[in-house]
């Protein structure tokens, strides 16, 4: 019986599991009854999340108001980087740009949420990070793409992390340099010195951002040697 | 949403606490009555949470484990307000069916 009713949502169970429970007990499980109970359970998580996403869109989009034009770009090529990336039809390249715009729209909640308490300033890094984080994402996305699936298990560790932090770092030999690439490398590249200016004229200014845009920024340097010392290798060979 | 439609339990929920507060398993017993089939446990409590939601219905204090729920003055109100309307539907419906 305590099974069943782990098809419902925890502050579902929370209020009504044991009277839930015992009523169960009074009328004994059939498996109808146990079908009625799963179906009646999803529905409520199902609506449940709907509310909850349709409450975070509503902050989101109120959040995005009050951002300031530079912030509103970087979103707006965020969310458009995203749709370019879908319709390019990879699936890999869509659950990167959906991950990207959950963090863009998460992220603009939390800002939403930072303006009147006093957590604001933790929230404020918070929604740096994931912006942070939706941008690189959005970077991996189209430099991931460039070569063939073969040859991509260097490339997707290496080369994302290379070109989206150096965008003039040239891509590995073989790639493939079709324009819809280079259309979306430069909006990438557009989002990531937005992200820079915006950490330079000190809104995003936050330690823990500069921290960590300093190690991605120090691990680029040493994947751009290694990949420099890979293809004087196969040059030489 | 409204969580009172013709063939939601919510409606039969109110009506069979109209007369006083019931529990889980006595709503159930006179839903059968009134409907002629009887819900599952789940489609119940799903009812429930909602019209506890939107305030029709409130539980009552107990230390028994089977909690019972009383309509709230604005569950009353929602249930006379759909049952007036039930009421007129029902009028007109059979009033036409008779002049044809």
């Amino acid at each position: 019986m305590k099974l069943l009713t782990l098809f419902y949502p925890r502050a579902w169970r929370e209020r009504y599991g044991a009277e839930f429970e015992a009523l169960l007990r009074d009328e004994g499980v059939t498996l109808g009854r146990a079908f009625d109970i799963a179906r009646v359970g999803i529905l409520l998580r199902w609506e449940g999340w709907r509310l909850s996403a349709s409450r975070d869109l509503s902050g989101g989009i109120d959040a995005f108001r009050e951002l300031r034009p530079l912030y509103k770009f970087i979103f707006v090529v965020a969310w458009l980087t995203a749709f370019i990336s879908a319709a390019k039809g990879r699936d890999l390249t869509i659950g990167a740009g959906f991950l990207a715009l959950v963090g863009s729209v998460t992220g603009l909640n939390l800002l939403s949420q930072a303006r009147d308490d006093r957590s604001g300033s933790r929230a404020r890094r918070t929604i740096a990070l994931l912006l942070f984080t939706a941008l690189s994402i959005d970077a991996w996305i189209y430099v991931a793409s460039w070569g063939s699936v073969r040859a991509a298990a260097s490339r997707w560790v290496m080369q994302p992390l290379v070109m989206a932090i150096i965008p003039q770092t040239r891509p590995w030999p073989g790639a493939d340099r079709s324009w819809s690439l280079r259309l979306g490398t430069i909006f990438c590249a557009l989002q990531l010195i937005g992200f820079w200016v915006g950490l330079a004229t000190g809104r995003f200014g936050l330690p823990p951002v500069v921290i960590c845009g300093s190690i991605i920024s120090a691990l680029a340097v040493m994947l751009e040697r290694e990949r420099r010392s890979v293809v004087s290798n196969a040059a030489a060979s | 949403m409204d969580p009172l439609r013709s063939s939601d339990p919510g409606l039969f929920i109110l009506v069979a606490l109209a007369d006083g507060a019931k529990h889980g398993y006595a709503m159930l017993n006179e839903i059968e009555d009134l409907s002629g089939s009887r819900p599952g446990p789940g489609t119940l409590y799903g009812a429930i949470s909602r019209l506890e939601e939107h305030g029709f219905i409130e539980p009552v204090e107990t230390d028994d484990r089977r909690t019972p729920y009383r309509l709230t003055a604005s569950g009353r109100r929602h249930l006379a307000d759909h049952l007036k309307a039930m009421e007129t539907l029902a009028r007109v419906g059979a009033r036409r069916l008779a002049t044809t």
